[in-house]
């Protein structure tokens, strides 16, 4: 399902949001700040906030 | 145009669309959709009767929106086919109790509502894509209210109004008033040359034309006066200058200045221009009665479809990229397909045609051999290591792979398979072979790099069509960049197995960078989406060996992006010169234990 | 015991001075001679000219090659020419190897002539050790379809659609629009001659 994922740039190593479905055909990505292509989706952003409160 | 509609070789598909293109060099399935004209091609003989009782009106897309046609309507007069069609859009109702009058009064019963699309599959050898351009559209350019004022237009709708065949039968009048303007401005480079306006290209065509659209109106009325606002003019080709030339002795003023805007008095619908003239640094004013925008190309909105059915590139500026720039200038990428016209880049009709001419020989060549050899770089499976898995199925774009999973079996189709070898990479069990893109072949070559010397060195996979052609790009053009990269060269990035990333960390790489073309230029299909999926995994499984993820770089870098290639090979080089000794040794020791591990595993299976 | 090595000849091209200006190709010449399997290394000045591709067939029967890296300039220009100079001579073509110190090396690092040359020697170090593994490979032929397809119908496409049909071919033209003709049918006159379009 498309969700809010946070995403690291393995380049700048900013941290941005973006729509992910890791079972969706996947689409070009590339950083907002430093446009490289070397971004990784970490998680949805619901699971931080479900880690934060455990 | 009608010796093409009536060549007894040429089978003439209009109001056609490209749906899909299946097949390799020589042996391509196209499957066209005839769209429904709703008027029988072969039966009209075009008198007419039909649009006479056509109640639907519309605006002429021919003549610019400036005259109308009916739903019913010959797209021009001596169009080819030379037969009707109705747009359903524009028709009031195939019911014949809403319209239906079109159908009564066709003698030769032409006309058939019900008629539907036709797919038709062509079996083709060669490929010629001549699928032109868009003409830019100015509303965006507000300054020059376009929209705003009647009497601004563009060039084609100046074309129309020249034009004998045109709405006011070849009369120059203006739209606000129908008069015919006497005092006429020219702005160039309207569209192009101006990256604000998404196009830093010049559009080639758009000096000459005005040239020749100042030598009509002198022409047809010696009284007009006409001035032209440039930044150059560029009259390069032959007999060019000579044209140029003419006008001026015409006494049209030329003026190296572009105006800011455009102002209407409303009164008599005059526009009103302020501009610095350049070459007098001066300020001017002037007034006009008509001003014509001489609007540049873009490259046509529609042409992605026809880019992924062929799997052709794009150059930055979007036009479709040949094979070679001097070398193989009418050949796509893609063997058995040719390029020519204002799709591979904006000109005029002498050289469209003189493009043509040349895709055509080299179509002919390859027609004329009557056989093509296919590279031997396909894939073979040994079915005594194949456990049936199907991931090599799954991830074959070509769909060349079958698999018997009851027999745990796979087999092959030669034909079929282009040898992207992103299958090599998704077979657990080492069934696969690229033939010439071996993973012993590979490894050989990370090994020998790896060999002394590591910690100065980037190991780089790129894919043949883009990112090592983006290096080749980067080195035609002299663009610098640190020496401290190696390439290893593969078909496809989806050709790059995860244990190739792993054995150079192995082998001491400090980075690792896995390129490959963007998405849109991939040309095997979608096998680079398999790129991002392992490069993903293998982010996941160095986090967890408390390697730094950053280690892995994945960039897409087209053929035509030299200075793309150059930027990375740079931030490559910085983010090598963070790694330290201590990290490499402790990744190697990592991934040495790791691969031992593994090893022993396997030698007890 | 291990397979041995196959011959292996090592050509490195100055390119005039495309290459041999920035990368010391003496130095990849004699640094090549070091490698495993390489029992024949010469340097050119133009390799692709044909001075030096009657080396590379000299050598690959004089030397008895197997395998042949050239150290010139990027596949995607002259692997054909390379591929057919060793099929001259009977060698495979897809036992030749290239190596590219031109696009990838000389043309970039002009600023470094030391790293060009390190980066030129583990170039064709990849290349020859690549060139040991590689194997004979034989290309399937295919029929092909007498027929061609010119997708768009403008001038170009009309013109390129004649010419095919002209020369005997069968040639199916598709275009979008309800009728051919494209932007060209819309112009009035066409410079330079101010002749009529249609």
């Amino acid at each position: 399902m498309e969700k809010m994922w946070v995403f690291k740039c393995q380049r700048c190593g900013c941290d941005y949001q973006e729509v992910y479905d890791p079972k969706a055909a996947l689409r070009e990505r590339s950083c907002p700040q430093c446009r490289s292509n070397s971004v990784r989706p970490l998680h949805d952003v619901d699971s931080t906030k479900r880690q934060a409160k455990g | 145009m009608m010796d093409a509609g009536r060549h007894p070789l040429i089978k003439l598909m209009s109001y056609s669309e490209i749906e899909d293109v299946n097949g390799y060099v020589g042996n391509f399935k196209v499957t066209v959709r005839k769209k429904a004209r709703y008027v029988d091609e072969t039966v009209c003989n075009s008198c007419g009767e039909c649009e006479k009782v056509c109640p639907a009106i519309h605006p002429d897309e021919f003549q610019m929106g400036l005259a109308t046609r009916k739903a019913v309507h010959l797209p021009f007069p001596q169009a080819v086919p030379s037969a009707y069609l109705i747009n359903m859009e524009n028709c009031l109702g195939t019911n014949p109790i809403a319209c239906g009058k079109c159908a009564e009064v066709c003698e030769k019963n032409a006309i058939n509502y019900d008629m539907q699309d036709e797919i038709v599959v062509l079996d083709i050898g060669a490929i010629v894509v001549a699928t032109g351009i868009d003409v830019y559209d100015p509303t965006q350019q507000d300054e020059y209210g376009y929209t705003r004022f009647q009497n601004v237009i563009t060039s084609m709708e100046f074309e129309r109004l020249i034009c004998a065949g045109g709405p006011t039968v070849g009369h120059l009048v203006r739209p606000g008033d129908h008069t015919t303007p006497l005092r006429i401005g020219f702005i160039q480079c309207v569209g192009s040359r101006s990256l604000r306006d998404g196009a830093g290209f010049c559009s080639n065509i758009c000096c000459m034309n005005t040239v020749k659209d100042t030598l009509l109106i002198r022409d047809h009325y010696p009284d007009a006066e006409c001035s032209v606002f440039y930044i150059d003019i560029r009259a390069f080709g032959k007999g060019f200058e000579d044209l140029y030339d003419k006008s001026r002795e015409a006494g049209v003023k030329y003026i190296r200045g572009i105006p800011g805007e455009i102002t209407e008095d409303p009164a008599t619908g005059n526009l009103r221009m302020v501009v610095e003239n350049t070459t007098t640094r001066s300020i001017e004013e002037h007034e006009f009665d008509m001003i014509v925008l001489s609007v540049g190309v873009r490259p046509r909105a529609d042409g992605g479809d026809i880019r992924r059915h062929l799997t052709l590139s794009q150059t930055s500026d979007g036009f479709l990229m040949e094979a070679h720039p001097k070398l193989k200038p009418v050949d796509a990428p893609t063997r058995g397909v040719y390029i020519a016209g204002c799709a591979e880049a904006p000109k005029d009709v002498k050289e469209s045609v003189t493009q043509a001419s040349a895709a055509a020989a080299r179509a002919g060549v390859l027609l004329n051999a009557g056989k093509v050899t296919v590279e031997a770089i396909t894939c073979t499976i040994d079915n005594d290591l194949c456990h049936g898995c199907g991931a090599c199925e799954k991830v074959c774009p070509y769909g060349a792979i079958t698999v018997d999973k009851g027999a745990k079996t796979a087999a092959v189709v030669e034909a079929a398979c282009a040898g992207c070898g992103t299958c090599g990479s998704a077979c657990r069990f080492d069934a696969i072979t690229m033939r010439h893109f071996t993973d012993a072949q590979i490894v050989a070559q990370v090994d020998a790099l790896l060999a002394e010397r590591q910690s100065g060195k980037v190991i780089v996979f790129a894919c043949n069509w883009c990112s090592y052609a983006g290096g080749d790009t980067a080195g035609t053009s002299r663009m610098l960049y640190p020496a401290s990269n190696r390439l290893i060269r593969t078909m496809c990035s989806g050709r790059i197995s995860e244990e190739f990333v792993l054995r150079a960390f192995r082998k001491g790489a400090p980075i690792v960078l896995v390129s490959g073309c963007h998405f849109a230029d991939c040309h095997y299909i979608d096998a680079n989406r398999q790129t991002v999926k392992r490069v993903y995994r293998l982010w996941k499984q160095l986090e967890k060996l408390g390697i730094r993820t950053e280690r892995l770089q994945l960039e897409w870098i087209s053929a035509a992006e030299g200075p793309k290639f150059q930027k990375t090979m740079r931030e490559m080089e910085e983010l090598r010169a963070q790694v330290t000794q201590e990290e490499i040794d402790h990744t190697v020791k990592v991934l040495t234990e790791q691969f031992e591990k593994r090893r022993l595993k396997k030698v007890r299976s | 015991m291990p397979k041995a090595l196959p011959r292996i000849g090592v050509f490195v091209c100055d390119c005039g001075s495309n290459i041999a200006g920035t990368v010391d190709t003496q130095a990849v010449t004699d640094y090549a001679t070091t490698l495993p399997g390489v029992v024949a290394v010469v340097r050119n000045k133009y390799t692709c000219a044909e001075p030096g591709q009657q080396e590379i067939k000299k050598a690959i029967v004089e030397e008895k090659l197997e395998r042949v890296v050239v150290a010139s300039c990027t596949p995607r220009m002259h692997e054909p020419t390379f591929r057919g100079c060793v099929w001259d001579v009977g060698l495979n073509p897809y036992l030749m190897e290239m190596a590219n110190l031109r696009e990838h090396c000389s043309w970039v690092h002009g600023d470094d002539k030391e790293g060009a040359t390190a980066k030129a020697k583990d170039l064709v170090a990849s290349a020859v050790a690549r060139a040991a593994k590689l194997e004979a490979q034989e290309e399937a032929v295919f029929p092909v379809t007498k027929a061609a397809l010119v997708i768009g119908g403008g001038i170009t496409g009309i013109q390129a659609a004649m010419d095919l049909a002209d020369a005997g071919h069968q040639v199916y033209l598709v275009e979008k629009e309800a009728s051919i003709g494209g932007i060209m049918a819309q112009l009035d006159k066409t410079y330079p001659t101010m002749d009529c379009s249609i």
